[in-house]
């Protein structure tokens, strides 16, 4: 075994080794790529300073839900019935190839009626789609004057998860899992479910929660929503936990052999995730297990808590999760993309999510978690003011509208009942206090207790980071 | 703009370039001509001459533009004298040579070239020895010197400088270097050498010193230490003063002697990234270099060499982070706290770890720990908490025991942690008795405890802590009484997790009755709810309990409505007695009206 300080200091790949090394000239070939390498990995193993939140449980709507007919009140829209948006208004955004051969682009109202419940401001608006959050409406930090630049869903989710619309950086939960120091711990501490929807679903990809340029023991960890969670955790017929412990055993040796020769940081991310494994075996039943509940809190997730796979009971089990240490902890729910059909499918896709968000916000606060959880609601982008395809009464589309939208905030250090930034009459553009998804990460990095400029990670030369070169944090809405 | 001068000197760095046209065809024409005489068979005289002419050109050109170098700065001396009228010659041979290179009468010609060829190789020579100086086409087979000895290195120069006063006949400071065992030995004020360490060595210390300082060596007014014969005394003790064999002559980078380092500050920095690669190389502590090349020194081999050559600064050292361990999974926090030498602690640590409980600091600049059992909640008993609580009792901040079977005994000592804010308690064993146990903590800012069996004296023992801020108590056995005790203290935030309610402020009116929908589409629920309902809805929504259905049947089956299964349409709670109505109703609300009670 090399000395500890040397092992540590240079966990690098023989390809990264030569690489570093061949830039390097003459006689200061080992000596400049050492010192590289030695400053190399900045691994912070503790958050930069007291966070507010400890963990974060991100609920993901996949598609773009409709701000206007969820939590952007525009009464005055009802008087614009089938009127074109003006020009002043559009101000030449460009248009997805979906509505670009539209000739007209008719303001569509929201069907939906709206009711104003109390907070800690003049009351928060919340249409008839999702009466349970009404009710714990003074907890919810809702921010209207969201905005990003992808207009389409792949890039707009790499951007809400990795801070850029390229693929190929770390996903937020990565980020967290680095900057925390991946904790030897039996569950991952970072974990994805998916939920259907009933509406126009748009794909996920892996990605969305991958590792990037990030060892790979910081990538999410997908639970299914059918049969086992995770594949494979289970000793197959005829293999016993001793026979299971002794392969892992064996295993690890040989690794250990190959990563003190190769000092490969990828072979310290596989024996970490052998040995995650082998304890998921028990973590893992632990936590599906749902015999232990009691009746009242399953009634208030509501009847689908119990069947795997709906979003009611993923929420459950985010809350289990979070109880049990994981740190991220990401729920995506696809199909709010409603190009048509809006007013039938946004009813099912509401009532879905409704009462499963309530109960999860009042299930953390029973249990004193919801003041250092972070809990975040939010979609990609929003959806347009006009009508995609033929307006009527009782039925309209929306297209994408990267420009203004609107999620929430709840937990540990937001604002508790607030409403932050303001869009126009059509709900079309911001008027005050624009809010970039870069800012949104700085501002959740902060509230976890990292400097987003501090947290870096070395590669290809460059420190790189989730906020890229961006991100202001967005002080209105913290305590 | 290009300057006269520049433009002189840029013809003048043309020679090194045109000179080899010359060389090379008056090379070329005395193959020719002279093959031509051995053979019997002379060349051409025609193309002789034209080679002839380009030839003397050519060497006109070169000898122009060699003109020209010599007048830039740094050039000069007999070697380039004589090059230069070496040069010149050569050009006016040539010219003469081409001008005769066409007759009949061949001799003349070949005389001229003789003669060219001489100075031309003579000029060449001594150009060459200009760029690249004497000796350098010899010095491949110039045997390398002999490494040196003590005899023939070392002796020589104690018998020149130092014999006088410290040898055969005299030995001043009672220091004799003419024998070995005096070398050694040293004087009356100690070891003059220290074996391997050439800049602890007084010897050499003494050498370094000011020629003014009065205890300078040799002393002034004598023959000094010329700096080649200080290296070499310096490699010979860097090598352990080994008074027989070679030793390397090359002598280790000086660095500042021993005892002054006493004054320094030793630590190096701690920790971070980064960008100071090359800084940092020179400013932290040399000493540092010895102690840890061995364990660089796997990596190193290749770098001995370049290490030694001359005063390089010693880059390779390690950055003065804090080691952290290198199993998988292992944290690196360790380092970042102050009692790193606390090693009860630090065992504590590891140990917490090592059974998956979740220890950490909280924050990088924060020494307090968050210490969290919830990962292995489920197979963590009391007995073996307090044993890994006890030796990191003393820097716990937050402390997380949700479901863990703890009790009361534990609380006596969570009530011994003089850092702790935040205590999870929830889904304990913990009673009122150790609650009670806890009065009186000066920092405990909140206390979870959902899910435990306490009793209304709790009440009371809760308002002993006078830290305390934020109490949660769902379900926790206390009695509506018990709780608004506590809610009255003002500064206590009490959370009894009861199911909020919506607390509506206002309902938007519905919209307008809007033109009849084209048949088919699923039609709007504004128009139905109007014609069923004379009430307003807001009466209803205005209700705390905006879910209660506002229908007692169920307008699909015409069963009655369990309350479990409401929908909200058209502003309004719809009830239906089955999960299975509802989807039923969505498809055509309109075929379903909703009785809703007219009370």
């Amino acid at each position: 075994m090399t000395h500890p300080l040397f092992e540590r200091a240079l966990t690098i790949t023989r390809r990264r080794f030569f690489g570093s090394a061949a830039r390097s000239l003459g006689s200061a070939l080992g000596t400049a790529s050492l010192l590289h390498l030695l400053g190399d990995e900045q691994r912070r193993p503790a958050p930069h300073f007291r966070p507010k939140a400890k963990r974060l449980i991100y609920l993901h709507m996949e598609g773009g839900p409709s701000q206007l007919d969820l939590f952007d009140h525009k009464p005055q829209l009802r008087a614009r019935f089938d009127e074109d948006l003006p020009d002043s208004i559009r101000n030449g955004q460009r248009l997805t190839g979906m509505t670009s051969g539209q000739k007209r682009f008719p303001v569509a109202p929201s069907v939906f009626r709206f009711t104003r419940y109390r907070n800690n401001q003049d009351g928060a608006w919340i249409s008839e789609l999702m009466p349970h959050l009404g009710t714990v409406a003074d907890e919810l930090c809702f921010v209207h004057s969201m905005h990003t630049e992808a207009i389409n869903h792949e890039p707009a989710i790499t951007m809400f998860q990795t801070g850029t619309q390229q693929p190929g950086r770390p996903s937020l939960g990565s980020w967290l899992s680095y900057g925390l120091g991946s904790s030897n711990s039996n569950l991952p501490t970072f974990v994805v479910m998916i939920t259907q929807g009933f509406g126009n679903m748009q794909a996920l990809s892996a990605r969305f929660w991958g590792n990037g340029f990030l060892p790979s023991e910081h990538q999410g960890c997908k639970l299914r929503s059918s049969g086992d969670p995770v594949l494979y955790l289970r000793d197959p017929g005829g293999v016993t936990t001793a026979d299971r412990r002794a392969m892992l055993d064996l295993v690890a040796d040989l690794d250990e052999r190959e990563r003190d020769a190769t000092l490969d940081p990828e072979i310290e991310a596989r024996l970490a995730q052998q040995e995650m494994a082998f304890r998921m075996q028990m973590s893992v039943p632990e936590l599906t297990d749902l015999s232990g509940e009691d009746e009242a809190t399953l009634q208030l997730y509501g009847d689908d808590a119990r069947k795997p796979g709906t979003f009611a009971s993923s929420c459950l089990l985010a809350r289990r999760l979070a109880e049990r240490g994981v740190r991220c902890i990401q729920l995506y729910m696809r199909g709010w993309d409603q190009h048509g059909a809006l007013p039938k499918e946004m009813r099912l896709q509401a009532k879905a999510v409704d009462q499963p968000i309530r109960a999860l916000l009042v299930d953390l606060r029973r249990r004193g978690l919801l003041d250092d959880t972070l809990v975040l609601w939010s979609g990609e982008f929003g959806r347009t003011v006009y009508s995609q395809g033929t307006l009527k009464h009782d039925d309209y589309g929306r297209d994408h509208h990267p420009r203004c939208f609107t999620l929430w905030l709840a937990g540990g250090g937001v604002k508790p009942g607030i409403s932050y930034g303001q869009t126009d009459d059509y709900s079309y553009n911001i008027v005050q206090d624009p809010v970039h998804v870069h800012d949104l990460h700085a501002t959740m990095l902060h509230l976890l207790g990292f400097d987003h400029e501090r947290l870096t990670f070395r590669h290809q030369g460059r420190d790189f980071r989730l906020t890229d070169v961006f991100g202001k944090v967005v002080r209105g809405i913290l305590t | 703009m290009i300057t006269e001068s520049a433009l002189t000197q840029f013809l003048g760095r043309l020679h090194p370039l045109v000179l080899h046209l010359p060389i090379g065809l008056w090379l070329g024409i005395g193959v020719l001509e002279f093959g031509g005489l051995l053979c019997r068979r002379p060349a051409s005289r025609g193309t002789l001459a034209v080679l002839a002419w380009i030839a003397a050109a050519a060497a006109a050109l070169a000898a122009g533009a060699g003109w020209l170098l010599a007048q830039e700065d740094g050039y000069g001396g007999r070697t380039l004298e004589a090059h230069r009228w070496l040069g010149v010659a050569t050009a006016i041979i040539a010219v003469f040579a081409a001008a005769i290179a066409g007759l009949q009468r061949r001799s003349p010609f070949r005389v001229l070239l003789a003669f060219l060829l001489g100075t031309m190789l003579a000029a060449g020579h001594l150009g060459s020895q200009l760029t690249h100086g004497e000796d350098w086409l010899a010095a491949p087979f110039v045997p390398p010197p002999p490494a040196p000895t003590f005899a023939t290195a070392v002796q020589p120069l104690f018998e020149a400088r130092c014999s006088k006063c410290h040898g055969a006949n005299k030995q001043k400071g009672d220091l004799a270097l003419h024998t070995r065992m005096g070398i050694e030995h040293g004087g009356k004020n100690g070891a003059v050498l220290a074996a391997g360490k050439p800049d602890d060595s007084e010897m050499v210390r003494r050498i370094l010193l000011p020629a003014d300082d009065e205890d300078h060596m040799p002393p002034d007014g004598k023959p000094q230490v010329t700096p080649k014969e200080l290296g070499l005394l310096r490699a010979w003790i860097a090598a352990g003063a080994p008074f027989e064999g070679e030793f390397a002559p090359t002598p280790p980078p000086r660095r500042e002697p021993a005892h002054r380092d006493a004054d320094r500050d030793p630590a190096p920095d701690h920790g971070t990234a980064a960008g100071d690669d090359t800084g940092n190389a020179g400013k932290t502590t040399p000493q540092a270099a010895p102690t840890t090349q061995p364990a660089v020194a796997p990596q190193q081999a290749p770098q001995q060499p370049a290490q030694q050559t001359g005063p390089q600064t010693p880059t390779e050292q390690p950055h003065g982070g804090t080691p952290a361990p290198a199993t998988p999974g292992g944290r690196g926090g360790d380092g970042t706290d102050a009692p790193a030498t606390d090693a009860a602690f630090a065992a504590g640590l590891q140990a917490l770890r090592a059974r998956l409980v979740h220890a950490a600091p909280i924050a990088e600049d924060e020494p307090g720990l968050w210490v969290d059992f919830a990962p292995i909640a489920a197979t963590m008993t009391e007995a073996e908490a307090r044993t890994l609580l006890t030796p990191v009792a003393a820097r716990v901040a937050e402390l997380g025991l949700a479901r863990v079977p703890v009790d009361d005994d534990l609380l006596a000592l969570c009530a011994r942690m003089p850092m702790l804010r935040r205590l999870d308690l929830r889904q304990t064993r913990v009673t009122t008795r150790g609650l009670q146990a806890l009065a009186g903590h000066a920092t405990l800012q909140e206390l979870v405890l959902a899910e435990t069996h306490l009793d209304d004296q709790a009440a009371d023992a809760l308002l002993q802590l006078p830290a305390l801020r934020k109490v949660h108590l769902w379900n926790a056995g206390l009695s509506a009484a018990a709780l608004a005790k506590l809610s009255a203290r003002a500064d206590l935030h009490v959370d009894t997790g009861a199911a909020p309610a919506a607390a509506v402020l206002e309902v938007e009116a519905p919209p307008a009755g809007n033109p009849a929908a084209t048949p088919g589409a699923a039609p709007a629920a504004a128009p139905a709810a109007a014609a069923t309902t004379p009430n307003a809805p807001a009466n209803t929504a205005a209700n705390a309990d905006a879910l209660r259905p506002v229908n007692d049947v169920c307008p699909v089956s015409g069963k009655p409505v369990d309350a479990r299964y409401v929908v909200v349409h058209g502003g309004r709670a719809v009830g239906f007695c089955c999960p299975n109505c509802p989807k039923t109703f969505w498809a055509e609300p309109a075929k379903y009206p909703v009785a809703a009670r007219t009370n």
